[in-house]
């Protein structure tokens, strides 16, 4: 869920902006890194970010009536790892901010702490946990990719409450309007990713030895 | 056409093409930044008619089908989300309306009411800002004027390849996805799951492909590990700087002096409120 333009103060703007820049500066500092020791990794890292940028436009059913579109970015953060998926969605992020409306420049540190490093976070913590303690890729895709989308909503609802209303009701309030759609949006999310996940190990199982490869120098964690 | 190529027309037949492409970003950042820093309702107009008068200059308001549909549905957006900052209202105040609707608890205050036109009003003008910067300034244009502020030349050459690939990846898309409504793909819900999985596979595998394909035909052009780009945008003038500073000073200080000059909880509720 993006925050929109002019939605939140500036105190609240410049307070996300600072939470967010050290994740997306180690995340470039990483992938430029990456690029400079093997730049034939560029097109790859490129193609990473554009995937992240189609998922983000790929609409799927909500059980509301209407459509809406994942995040992607627990997939993102079990493939790529949370510092370069939080770079490549900050690209995304400004992308859809200039070019869809959708987010903001202003809101954009906001947009980049919950949709490209607290979900991702999440969904990568579940990721690990599961792939510990059960060997069953796409039940740990589910999850990672529900987890991941519920917690993105949970912490836009935090930033909104703490902009607007600054109380335990209002934050029941944001929680509740984004429930109605977000729950089922996730679970959706989570079906979508499980069957990715298990087309994945028929057409490409390698990808999942290297996952969160792309954070690892030199890796081929980049094929991606 | 596609999307890209149709944001990409658009923006290079700009008459505000040759303009420093910096330029337009600091004066669009700094606008935006003004737009949110006073509670005047007047300064969202204000902005709102930059945009407009922006866009109007560079493409005769023109603008895909498709980011028209986007814009739509950032507005609904908005309007949601102004609803609920209306409801949300701080309990220590008097409520203008307090209720118990389906599952929300609704506290409106007069405050919370202004508040959320001010909100709405900031998001639909910050929307017509950064279209009218959208549909006058190509992203290679951008990327290629980042590094005049020392961005590493790998980040710019990403910004282009991830918007490029990203539009490319997107036809790819939409042709699968016709496809496969042709084949009843999207008939029922396990079966629109199954399809839209499968296709997104597909995307993933193709795009893996794509990366070798580029990197290969890369190598072959004696790729040396960067782009050479030959044809660089202005540079962001002193001009550009002082207009940005007496446009935010002037919005600021019309903001100031209006502030409260608009309530829109009189405007809807009269004096009772």
């Amino acid at each position: 869920m993006h925050i929109m333009e002019g939605f939140l103060d500036p105190i609240w703007c410049a307070v996300w902006f600072v939470l967010a820049i050290p994740f997306v500066a180690f995340g470039a500092k990483k992938v430029i890194e990456l690029m400079r020791e093997h730049p034939e990794h560029k097109m790859t890292i490129a193609l990473a970010g554009a995937f992240i940028f189609l998922l983000s436009s790929l609409k799927i059913p909500s059980v509301t009536g209407s459509s809406s579109h994942p995040t992607g970015t627990g997939f993102s953060a079990v493939l790529y790892g949370i510092c370069a998926t939080s770079f490549l969605a900050t690209i995304v992020l400004i992308f859809q901010a200039i070019l869809l409306a959708h987010g903001g420049l202003t809101t954009l540190g906001a947009n980049i702490f919950s949709m490209g490093i607290a979900g991702p976070a999440a969904g990568l913590g579940v990721w690990l946990l599961l792939r510990k303690a059960t060997n069953n890729i796409p039940v740990s895709m589910f999850f990672a990719a529900l987890v991941a989308d519920l917690f993105t909503y949970v912490v836009t609802a935090f930033q909104m409450t703490l902009n607007h209303g600054q109380s335990v009701t209002a934050f029941v309030d944001f929680m509740t309007n984004y429930a109605i759609t977000q729950i089922p949006l996730s679970i959706v999310e989570g079906i979508l990713f499980f069957m990715f996940a298990m087309f994945l190990l028929n057409n490409k199982p390698e990808i999942f030895d290297i996952a969160a490869g792309l954070g690892k120098k030199g890796s081929k964690g980049a094929s991606a | 056409m596609s999307e890209e190529m149709q944001m990409d027309t658009l923006a290079y037949s700009s008459r505000m093409l040759k303009w420093a492409p910096l330029g337009k970003f600091l004066f669009v950042i700094a606008v935006l930044i003004v737009n949110i820093v006073t509670n005047s309702m007047m300064v969202p107009f204000v902005t709102l008619a930059i945009g407009l008068v922006l866009m109007a200059y560079s493409t005769n308001f023109k603008i895909p089908f498709f980011v028209a549909l986007a814009l739509a549905e950032a507005v609904l957006i908005l309007a949601i989300g102004c609803g609920m900052i209306s409801i949300t209202g701080d309990k220590a105040d008097p409520a203008i309306w307090d209720t118990n609707l389906l599952w929300f608890d609704v506290y409106m205050t007069h405050d919370s009411f202004n508040k959320a036109w001010l909100v709405m009003f900031r998001g639909i003008a910050g929307m017509a800002v950064m279209m009218s910067f959208a549909t006058s300034t190509p992203i290679p244009h951008l990327s290629q004027a980042l590094k005049q502020v020392h961005m590493p030349r790998e980040v710019s050459e990403l910004v282009v390849l991830i918007y490029r690939y990203g539009f490319f990846l997107l036809e790819r898309l939409d042709a699968m996805w016709e496809a496969a409504h042709c084949r009843m793909g999207f008939n029922g819900f396990m079966n629109t799951m199954k399809t839209t999985a499968s296709i997104t596979v597909g995307i993933f595998t193709s795009s893996s492909n794509l990366a070798d394909k580029a990197q290969i035909a890369l190598d072959c052009r004696n790729y040396q590990g960067y782009f050479p780009i030959y044809n660089a945008p202005p540079k962001l003038g002193i001009k550009w700087i002082l207009v940005t500073v007496a446009a935010v000073a002037l919005i600021y200080v019309f903001g100031i002096y209006t502030e409260g000059w608009i309530d829109m909880t009189k405007l809807f509720f009269g004096g009772s409120a």
